[in-house]
């Protein structure tokens, strides 16, 4: 705040905020709070390495969604077939009965559950089963998992007012992959989809409305609860499961209150499921897309030749240049000769940043300072690639991608990801631009030398 | 751990915004929100304006979609307020700030609550919303406006507030 004198409107506004905000947090708000998070999907894998920092909290909460990613992938195939060995020693399969007929694997089956509380039954939970869909415009699932999408509508009615909190963050959907019984490494997901998306790509397109969030008391609550489940888990029987309140105590348990069979092991999907693997493809032509009966997939990217956007200033600046490398990315990079690029420190490699000012490398790392243009070599993407924010485009002969995000997206601008080699998931140079220095970094992008190759 | 760090803060910023009735579901679905992003966030240090600015995105989308008709401007933007016998009297402005703010728009709103509730800076507060320095410097001028049209009208015309400047 400034030293200027403050106005009487200023005097008011401030006293009347500084009186509504003196509030003191509900006492289960925390709880609350790690209740939603550990039922929201991150279906972008994160880096440890870059978040760990934040908290162990945090990075426990990273750890253990990864180690979930790693155990379903460990086990899963990357298409519907026989699965592997389990990597780790199955426990003690509970029995799955599922009573009065509990079926919900045809479209517009319908089946009625009890809601639970502490105290038994509040309410009534319908749980009516939508199509299948393999995706949604504008959506494309994060690469490693080929995914298609159930939708249940669910219709919370209770009979009389609850002190706990009930919504999608109740629900689970498990599938024995390994076929040996229900275990810890089981593929099971919590509620999932577009719920809590509000604003991402795709949204728009998710069905609505939403399941979303958690009420208490006899409030009605009905909406759209989209599963996103793995292509593999239809080669098993698939389960959804209403958890209540006892997620924290294993996978037996939420089994043992499976509420509905979702697939029978063999049915067919009715979708094709989005395939990663096909995605980009090398020689650089459109890769097979979702396709889907009766429901409209999401269009395929045209795979346009990158070219910077005319600018005759940045052009004037490259007509003298200096290079240097990053070596674990085996590029050379050229930037103008007017501009400064930092040395090596513990925390960032020499090659990193780039500034038409002298780089202050401390002041980059306390995140005030970051120079306008970054590029790093980068093992694999987390950030998740989603249309229409991603365009895939060709930059000599490499498929690459420009991830463009808006403020509104909580995003940093433009991104380039430019496979070091013919894996399109990684390694990457990762070439970003915070600031209006993007047509500089497209004309370094132009001039990227690849060493081995 | 950043729950505990964090949650009472944004609570409070929530319920700045949008009102403390909504403050528990906006600082859930922040967090929410902040968790799905995590990968997206480059910067660790920067994780707590981040976390603002997820708050405050959260409080404009609660706003929009509970959008009543903000403040207009012009003449006759106090209607819906309370007549007054006194509209000098400082006790009876105050009566009016709290409906007066709530007829905000959402951008004015969190301008309004970063800068004088939460006490940020004007570049701070610009870095939370995402918006150059410049047009948070506007946008707090045309928050103040508006706050002023209605606090200086009553029904009768007059002025509820006289518009001086008070030392700090």
């Amino acid at each position: 705040m400034s030293d200027r004198p403050i106005t009487t409107t200023e005097e008011l506004v401030s006293e009347y905020l500084r009186s509504a905000m003196r509030v003191d947090p509900p006492d289960d708000l925390e709880n609350g709070i790690m209740r939603a998070v550990a039922t929201a999907p991150q279906d972008r894998k994160p880096i440890l390495g870059s978040f760990g920092a934040l908290s162990p909290a945090f990075a426990a909460i990273v750890v253990t969604t990864v180690l979930v990613v790693a155990a379903a992938l460990a086990l899963a195939p990357r298409n519907v077939g026989p699965a592997p060995d389990p990597w780790a020693t199955a426990t003690p399969a509970p029995s799955i009965t599922l009573e009065d007929a509990r079926v919900l694997t045809g479209e517009d089956d319908v089946i009625r559950i009890p809601a639970l509380d502490g105290e038994g039954s509040f309410g009534t939970i319908t749980i009516e089963r939508g199509a299948d869909k393999a995706g949604y415009a504008g959506f494309v699932p994060v690469a490693f998992q080929d995914v298609f999408f159930i939708e249940l509508y669910v219709t919370y009615e209770p009979s009389r007012a609850t002190a706990e909190q009930f919504g999608e963050w109740e629900f689970a959907f498990a599938a024995d992959l390994d076929a040996d019984g229900f275990d810890s490494n089981d593929v099971l997901q919590r509620g999932v989809g577009f719920s809590g998306m509000e604003g991402m790509p795709g949204f728009d397109s998710a069905p609505q409305p939403l399941l979303q969030g958690t009420r208490s008391g006899d409030e009605t609550l009905e909406g759209w609860l989209v599963l996103e489940v793995p292509a593999v888990a239809a080669g098993s029987d698939l389960y959804l499961v209403y958890g209540h309140n006892e997620w924290t105590d294993g996978v037996e348990n939420l089994l043992r209150d499976a509420s509905a069979l979702l697939r029978v092991e063999g049915d067919p999907i009715g979708v094709t499921a989005f395939d990663p693997d096909a995605f980009p493809t090398p020689s650089g032509t459109p890769p097979p897309m979702p396709t889907q009966i009766g429901l409209p997939s999401p269009a395929p990217s045209p795979l346009g030749s990158f070219e910077p956007q005319p600018n005759d200033e940045a052009e004037a600046l490259f007509a003298d240049t200096q290079s240097c490398t990053i070596e674990e990315a085996g590029i050379v990079v050229t930037f103008p000769a007017a501009w400064h690029t930092n040395e090596p420190t513990p925390d960032f490699p020499a090659c990193f940043f780039f500034d038409e000012e002298p780089i202050d490398v401390d002041l980059a790392l306390s995140g005030l300072g970051e120079p306008p243009l970054v590029m790093r070599s980068l093992a694999t993407w987390s950030g998740g690639i989603e249309e229409p924010v991603a365009e895939r485009l060709m930059l000599d002969g490499r498929a690459m991608w420009r991830l463009t995000w808006t403020a509104d997206q909580q995003g940093f601008g433009t991104n380039y990801l430019i496979p070091v080699t013919d894996d399109a998931y990684g390694p990457f140079v990762h070439a970003s631009s915070l600031s209006d220095e993007l047509a500089v970094l497209d004309r370094m992008l132009i001039r990227l030398e690849f060493i081995d190759r | 751990m950043l729950v505990q760090q964090h949650a009472a803060q944004l609570y409070r910023l929530a319920a700045g915004i949008v009102g403390v009735s909504d403050a528990y579901d906006i600082t859930q679905d922040t967090f929410t929100a902040a968790w799905r992003q995590l990968p997206k966030l480059r910067d660790p240090e920067r994780f707590t304006p981040w976390l603002r600015r997820i708050c405050v995105n959260r409080c404009r989308t609660h706003l929009h979609a509970n959008r009543s008709a903000p403040i207009s401007l012009e003449a006759g933007g106090a209607e819906h307020m309370p007549g007054r016998s006194d509209f000098r009297d400082a006790i009876h402005a105050r009566e009016l700030v709290g409906p007066a703010f709530r007829g905000l728009t959402a951008d004015h709103r969190s301008i309004l609550t970063l800068h004088y509730g939460l006490g940020l800076s004007i570049s701070e507060a610009a870095d939370v919303m995402d918006v150059r320095v410049g047009t948070a410097k506007s946008r707090l001028n045309a928050a103040l406006r508006a706050m002023r049209t209605v606090l200086e009208r009553g029904q009768d015309g007059r002025a509820l507030v006289d518009e001086k400047a008070v030392s700090q």
